[in-house]
């Protein structure tokens, strides 16, 4: 048995002993333990080296205030980075590595840093590579300074395999919400539970009880406190929702709290609740803080509470020999804890004297304690020294109130208590109860847990150990000689001296000089740190600590994984995929699939062996000397209908909707009423007072969404009604010269010559037995249909085609295929910013409509300025090139510092038919610039273009 | 997250509805002049405070409506349908 674990006593079960690993390392522990307190019961007394001067750091709390001993453990071929050991509950086979320290946490060669505190003194990473970051040739940032300094501020490394763990998603609706299950948390939930209210509670830690199991020796109605903690939390479990491992951690607007609750059994997954509730009662309890003295952060240096766990809860003696250190006289407790279980208190520093020094290379053996002169600061002369290995000290306790400031609450600073404390302790819906109210002792935090509801519900008599936890005085940080070595915050290492660099600088505030220094922006949020940077702040200012204040918190309180907030929702359950009807055929054709929207659409069929661009080549060349089709099922359908539905469209497309006639269809664009282009599709008139629109396959959504707003307020007097048909009906684009030919004995019922079913005309008709469309349409400049049939029919359809001998396409295809054509499509052409008069599609504004949605912001002075950017086709004067989308356009071959950027390629494509890549592009002025002579610019290629009108093949008449 | 009074299903998550940004915005006759168009399309108050805006719950009843929201504190209000007389604002202080 390691020497520190006490032979008899504490919640550890001795009969179960668990091995476990810690930096490679086999130790023993028992159950009942965490990783921290296997730790310490092991004599580890190094659980990490501190970020910036890489000092020898050991634990100094058993709670989740810890800032040291931050590990990654490991499972499989898996890590999870940043565990706070202490919360980490001790199972078997745990692998747990100190994520601070390089090559490991007992030799560091960065070590010499903290000979030169100066070196890394408050700001230093501004000041120091500001410069370098300007001068992107001599980029030592990146080549040197930043792999160096996240080496050693070895933070754990992130995972590099994925997250298998299962994570769950809970949301539960109660009346009561508690979150905490000390002894005013289980009083208050006990007291709702009596008034018939429906009631979760959840407690962070494995025990119901809070700081029953660190004090023991507290009686309630007869029963010991550790008994009534358990009996109580049976109740709770029996009749609402009681969770162990739940940590609250964060708490949102209209009583919506999210609870993180760890597995009991594995290091990883877990479950997050969401918990709506009436009442939110915080009985979160409250952290105690460290003194601040040079070499208060040696190990063998702790806080008074973590002695008392350590000794009652863990069975582990931290050191035989003790200075006490506290700024209030509350320490009783904890000297009894350590002389009953055998340790000797060799001193404690009185209220004249200070701790100037801590000695010991790793671990404490000698502490200096100096009498304080009448100036205030320590006499060195007048110093004794005296061998220890233990340091117990208490700045106080500080309510812990985060989630209450999460849900807007404010905090005072209470001269009484010597904290910040919330101004009231009810905001809306939530309460603060027991020590997170300032209520420390057991007799007070139960009163004010019971009275949670009007229904003279009691506990009892509360005799015997009353539990008083210290109420300490502000930590005025004691003027020291020796200020580089007196820490605030242990996880970031700053110092008095940091903090005083900061305000001599000029930063008053509390949220500038955390920033600044970093003091309280590491993985424990600086909650050890808080209040000694908001002291040290206010003295080196000489500013009261009311006015300083807190920094502000926010979710979460401790890390959540990410994969606890994904849930489910990973893999194929990320998003779901929209599949056509239609989908099993492309997959037997091998399709390369896109995503457009949720949808999967088939960008390319490749044959054996063949590359993309031989696919897409191939594709074209069907389209344009025979015939291709092409699955369209993905087009967004509404249908619009009723005695209004011609007027409500006129208003929503820039162009004439009401001339159309039954059986005819029509081009048409959406515009935002900022004159911007929205949508385009085609509109078909089904019959007087019905029509049904296509959108863009992405679209479809917003357009519908953008009708409906605009039907139910704007327009409310307008008979019409919009129904989504997206997914009632399935179609098939059929496009090519032998379009016709093609389809023709599909169809006998209809007459597909141009004189029956003319360009932009439709005919309903039967196919497989079910109403079937057949429209006159093309995006590809070629003789096109576009026939559509019920959605389960469409299978059959495509089957029926492809015997007929079209040759399927994919999108990749009837891109190229429409921009040799200059045809826009939305997103591509368009970004928010494009209006159709930069489009050259002038000819699509209706000039004999009074108003459309868009129409008077295309005459604001703005867009009627000559040098937008418009729409323009470019040839590349290499044919072989291809640019890329997104290019800049620019003026001069040898582009100058700054190169104005006068455009950028929207559209670019090998064309087969014109052996030549080509593009379409915005370009600033681009009208008048046709024949020109511009440059491509891309990833530092930069290729010759000449400005063509966006249209490279001549238009047939089919 | 706010739980949001939908006029015609009651209250309901606020994941279940689209917000539609300031309400009472009138859309300006088209001879208006750019500076009437400019404030519809661009300018909004911004208020800090007790405020009106449109939220529409979408893949519930589907409908538009008007709510009272203080975005300093983000209490909600009365929410009430397109068309009525602008409510009150609750009598709390920012
Ligand atoms: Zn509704």
């Amino acid at each position: 048995m390691a020497s520190s674990r006490l032979t008899k006593g504490g919640l550890i079960d001795r009969d179960q002993s668990i091995s476990f690993q810690y930096n490679g390392k086999t130790y023993i522990g028992f159950a009942g333990d965490t990783l921290a307190s296997a730790m310490l019961a092991n004599d580890i007394h190094i659980v990490g080296r501190s970020f910036k001067r890489h000092r020898p750091r050991g634990l100094i709390s058993l709670g989740l205030e810890e800032p040291n001993a931050i590990v990654t453990l490991s499972t499989g071929s898996k890590t999870l980075p940043n565990r706070i050991a202490s919360e980490v509950e001790l199972l078997n086979g745990l692998d747990a590595k100190s994520t601070r320290g390089w090559p490991s946490s007992k030799f560091d060669i960065f070590r010499a840093l903290d000979w030169v505190p100066r070196a890394v003194a408050a700001g230093f990473y501004y000041k120091t590579f500001m410069g370098h970051i300007r001068r992107p040739k001599f980029d030592t940032w990146n080549s040197i300074w930043e792999p160096l300094i996240r080496r050693m501020a070895g933070q754990s490394p992130a995972p590099v395999s994925s997250d298998t763990a299962t994570y769950q998603h809970t949301d539960v609706h109660v009346d009561v919400a508690v979150i905490g299950a000390g002894l005013a948390g289980l009083a208050a939930a006990l007291c709702a539970l009596n008034s018939g209210k429906k009631v979760a509670i959840f407690e962070r830690d494995s025990l119901p009880g809070g700081r029953v199991h660190s004090l023991p020796g507290c009686t309630i109605d007869g029963e010991t406190a550790e008994n009534w903690a358990a009996s109580t939390w049976g109740k709770l479990e029996e009749k609402g929702i009681a969770r162990l491992r739940a940590t609250g951690f964060g708490l949102y607007d209209h009583g919506f709290l999210t609870v993180f609750e760890k597995s009991a059994t594995k290091v990883d997954g877990g479950r997050i609740w969401h918990v709506r509730a009436k009442k939110i009662v915080i009985a979160t309890g409250a952290l105690e803080r460290p003194m601040v003295f040079p070499g208060n952060d040696l190990p063998g240096v702790m806080l008074s509470g973590a002695v008392e766990t350590a000794i009652n809860r863990f069975a582990i003696l931290p050191g035989k020999k003790a200075v006490l250190y506290g700024n209030h006289e509350d320490l009783n407790n904890v000297r009894t804890a350590l002389k009953t279980a055998g340790a000797e208190v060799v001193a404690e520093v009185q209220i004249d004297e200070t701790i100037t020094g801590t000695f010991g290379s790793g671990r404490l053996k000698m502490v200096e304690i100096s009498k304080l002169g009448t100036d205030g600061l320590p006499e060195r002369k007048k110093s004794r020294r005296i061998s220890a290995d233990l340091v117990v000290t208490s700045g106080g306790w500080s309510p812990m109130l985060h989630l209450y400031l999460m849900a807007g609450g404010q905090q005072t600073w209470s001269p009484e208590v010597g904290a910040f404390i919330a101004t009231t302790s009810e905001k809306g819906t939530v309460k603060l109860i027991g020590a997170a109210n300032a209520r420390f002792t057991a007799r007070d935090a139960l009163k004010d847990g019971a009275t949670l509801e009007d229904n003279n519900f009691s506990f009892g008599d509360v005799t015997g150990n009353n539990g008083p936890i210290g109420q300490g005085l502000p930590i005025a940080p004691i003027l020291q000689t020796d200020k580089q070595r007196a820490f605030v915050d242990f996880q970031h290492d700053v110092t008095v001296a940091d903090i005083e660099l900061a305000a001599r600088e000029g930063f008053r505030s509390i949220e500038h000089t955390k920033r600044y220094t970093t003091s309280g922006m590491g993985t424990d949020q600086g909650r050890t740190a808080q209040l000694a940077t908001a002291a040290a702040l206010a003295t080196a200012t000489q500013q009261n600590i009311q006015e300083i204040g807190l920094s502000g918190v926010r979710p979460p309180l401790t890390p959540v994984p990410f994969g606890a907030f994904a849930g489910r929702r990973v893999g194929r359950l990320f998003q779901p995929e929209r599949h056509t009807s239609i989908h099993a055929r492309h997959l037997a054709l091998g399709a390369v699939f896109e995503d457009v929207g949720d949808w999967k659409r088939p960008r390319y069929y490749p044959k054996p062996g063949e590359t993309m661009a031989e696919a897409v080549a191939r594709e074209c060349r069907s389209v344009r000397t025979d015939v291709g089709m092409l699955d369209v099922s993905t087009l967004g359908k509404i249908d619009v209908a009723g005695p209004d539905a011609a007027e409500f469209l006129n208003r929503l497309y820039t162009n004439r909707i009401d001339t159309i006639k039954p059986g005819k269809c029509r081009y048409g664009i959406m515009l935002k009423d900022d004159g911007m282009v929205f949508d385009d599709g085609v509109v078909a008139r089904i019959d007087e007072d019905r029509f049904l629109v296509t959108t863009t396959s992405g679209g479809a959504a917003a357009v519908l969404a953008w009708m409906e707003d605009w039907r139910q307020t704007e327009w409310p007097d307008l008979r019409v009604r919009l129904t989504s048909l997206t997914e009632q009906w399935a179609g098939i684009a059929v496009a090519g010269p032998n379009a016709r030919s093609v389809i023709k004995n599909l169809i006998p019922k209809v007459d597909l010559s141009s004189s029956s079913l003319p360009n932009l005309g439709w005919q309903e008709t039967v196919l497989f037995d079910q109403p079937a469309r057949i429209f006159r349409v093309s995006f590809s400049g070629e003789l096109g249909f576009e026939i559509y049939v019920h959605w389960q029919n469409g299978s059959k359809l495509w089957d029926a085609i492809k015997e007929a001998g079209a040759a399927p396409y994919g999108t990749e295809a009837m891109h190229v295929l429409r921009a040799e054509m200059g045809f826009i499509v939305v997103g591509h052409e368009t970004d928010g910013t494009v209006t159709p008069v930069d489009l050259g599609m002038d000819w699509i504004l209706s000039k004999t409509k009074g108003d459309f949605i868009g129409k008077r912001a295309l005459k604001r002075p703005s867009m009627l300025e000559s040098n937008r950017k418009q729409l323009v086709g470019l040839v590349p004067t290499d044919p072989s090139v291809v640019l890329d989308e997104g290019a800049q356009i620019i003026e001069h071959p040898r582009p100058r510092s700054p190169e104005p950027m006068i455009g950028h390629v929207t559209s670019s494509y090998w064309s087969e038919t014109l052996s030549s890549g080509f593009a379409l592009a915005l370009v600033k002025d681009g009208f008048r610039r046709q024949e020109e002579k511009l440059f491509a610019w891309s990833l530092g290629k930069i290729h010759e273009v000449e400005v063509r009108p966006p249209i490279f093949i001549e238009t047939k008449k089919n | 997250m706010l739980i949001i009074p939908c006029p015609h299903c009651g209250p309901r998550p606020e994941t279940e509805f689209v917000y539609g940004g300031e309400a009472h915005i009138q859309r300006p006759d088209v001879a208006a002049d750019d500076y009437t168009w400019a404030n519809r399309l661009f300018l909004r108050d911004n208020v800090k405070g007790w405020t009106r805006e449109r939220w529409r719950h979408d893949p519930g009843c589907g409908r538009w409506f008007n709510l009272c929201r203080n975005t300093a504190t983000n209490e909600v209000g009365q929410s009430y349908i397109m068309g009525a007389p602008k409510p009150p604002f609750p009598n709390q202080k920012i």
